[in-house]
């Protein structure tokens, strides 16, 4: 008796054993040495097949929606070429506020960025997390806690780095929080992420916002650099829907379209350089 | 030989559905092929082979991107055990019951999965749109691909090399 009950008993110890790890180590990035060799093997082996399925998911596409490759195509390229024009514009604004700031008597060290590109590899095929891993890691000079953007804006932030892979969660994870600023009211507010069925590649809410808070729909969201954790001025969305009520409350859509992210940049603070205007 | 093989497919089988599929599958839907493999070792070998793979590929899940390790660990270990348990004691004569016991099963992983996001913090909207809107689709596909996935176990696991297990003497 005590014989056939045994795969049960040990099925239920290691699940109890696995529960205790999971109150215990939240958070997946705690694993360096075995965590990184499966890391390593794992994101070798899914970029055969993550650039097949990209293949077919692209074909699919073109199948149902035969001008959505070129019209996307086209877009991408315009937006690449409009935020190369908005990283010279903001390093000159960031210089001019420096100069303001001086004159002010205020002492402030401007973050200057260096980029270091990646391509998805994995995504949590789950529906309650937005997690995906990229093919970057420490050994590229990626650390926990970087921010990662795209050419359309905000992306996320590095949850764990191994040595050729990195842990992303997306800003539309509940798990996520960013200090954001409505560029043309400057009313500042948190984004935070949350699973919203009107839309399959994820929405964004802002709270925390003044109740007299003249928002449209359309305005522009960016981060506002407060904590420390995303650097100021990346795009984070804009506001889809206003709701009054006791709370000001919006909802976002991110630039990024999360079920079509392919590649990502690491933003990565210069070293050496001061940018200080004279 | 047959633990080198059954680790290398649930191996496979986890860098398909983070990588493959869900590429290729639209409208948000994610049918989980490493569920399918777990429940057809359970199905075509034994209970416990099932639960040892679950946990093997659930962990090596945990390892790239769970929220907490053992989340995915425990998910389909216990999933695939008790799911194929449920069947070999239940449905054993019936060929087309694998699927719907895939399906039955992935429906069952994403509710456990579900209460322990909510205990995480995790903000959703209702839970019944999200079984609708998501997760029936999902069930039902992973129910479909499953029957294919049990064929090629079940053809597998009759093989010389595969005949001989430790697990089968634990139930």
């Amino acid at each position: 008796m005590g014989y056939r009950n045994k795969p049960l008993i040990i099925v239920i110890a290691i699940a109890v054993l696995l529960v205790g790890l999971m109150v215990f180590f939240p958070g997946s990035g705690k694993l360096d040495g075995p965590g990184g060799i499966v890391g390593n093997l794992v994101s070798g082996a899914t970029g055969v097949f993550e650039g097949i399925g990209s293949f077919f998911g692209n074909l699919f596409s073109a199948v149902f929606h035969p001008n959505a490759l070129n019209e996307e195509n086209a877009a991408l390229k315009e937006q690449i070429a409009i935020y190369e024009f908005r990283i010279n514009g903001m390093s000159e604004l960031e210089k001019e506020n420096e100069r303001l700031k001086e004159m002010l008597g205020y002492i402030e060290q401007a973050p200057e960025y260096d980029y270091i590109i990646g391509r998805v590899i994995m995504k949590d095929p789950g529906y309650w997390f937005d997690v995906f891993d990229i093919n970057i890691g420490r050994n590229q000079g990626v650390e926990e806690g970087d921010a990662v953007i795209t050419p359309q804006g905000l992306c996320g932030r590095v949850l764990s780095a191994g040595g050729n892979y990195s842990t992303v969660v997306a800003i539309i994870d509940s798990r996520v929080s960013v200090s954001a600023v409505v560029e043309r009211t400057r009313d500042n507010g948190i984004v935070k992420g949350g699973m919203q069925l009107s839309d399959e590649s994820g929405l964004c809410s802002m709270s925390f916002l003044p109740l007299d808070a003249d928002l449209q729909v359309g305005d522009r969201v960016v981060t506002n650099g407060l904590g420390g954790i995303f650097p100021k001025g990346l795009f984070v969305g804009v506001i889809k829907e206003v709701s009054a009520g006791s709370e000001k409350q919006v909802i976002i859509e991110p630039a990024v379209d999360f079920l079509h992210i392919e590649e990502v940049m690491v933003v990565k603070e210069k070293t050496g350089e001061t940018g200080a205007a004279n | 030989m047959k633990v080198l093989i059954c680790g290398f497919l649930t191996f496979f089988a986890m860098v398909l559905d983070g990588s493959f599929m869900i590429r290729i599958m639209p409208f948000g839907i994610h049918p989980s092929l490493l569920l399918a493999l777990v429940m057809s070792f359970g199905i075509c070998d034994a209970p416990f082979t099932a639960a040892m793979a679950g946990l093997f590929g659930g962990l090596m899940m945990d390892i790239m991107f769970g929220p907490a390790l053992g989340y995915y660990a425990f998910l389909y270990m216990v999933t695939g055990y008790f799911a194929s348990t449920l069947y070999v004691r239940l449905f054993q004569e019936n060929v087309l019951f694998p699927s719907l016991m895939m399906a039955g099963a992935y429906g069952a992983k994403e509710l456990l999965s579900y209460l322990f996001a909510r205990f995480m913090g995790v903000q959703t909207e209702s839970i019944f749109l999200i079984l609708l809107r998501y997760i029936l689709p999902s069930a039902l596909l992973t129910g479909a691909l499953g029957f294919l996935v049990y064929l090629g176990v079940r053809w597998l696991m009759n093989r010389s090399f595969m005949l001989t297990s430790r697990f089968r003497d634990l139930d």
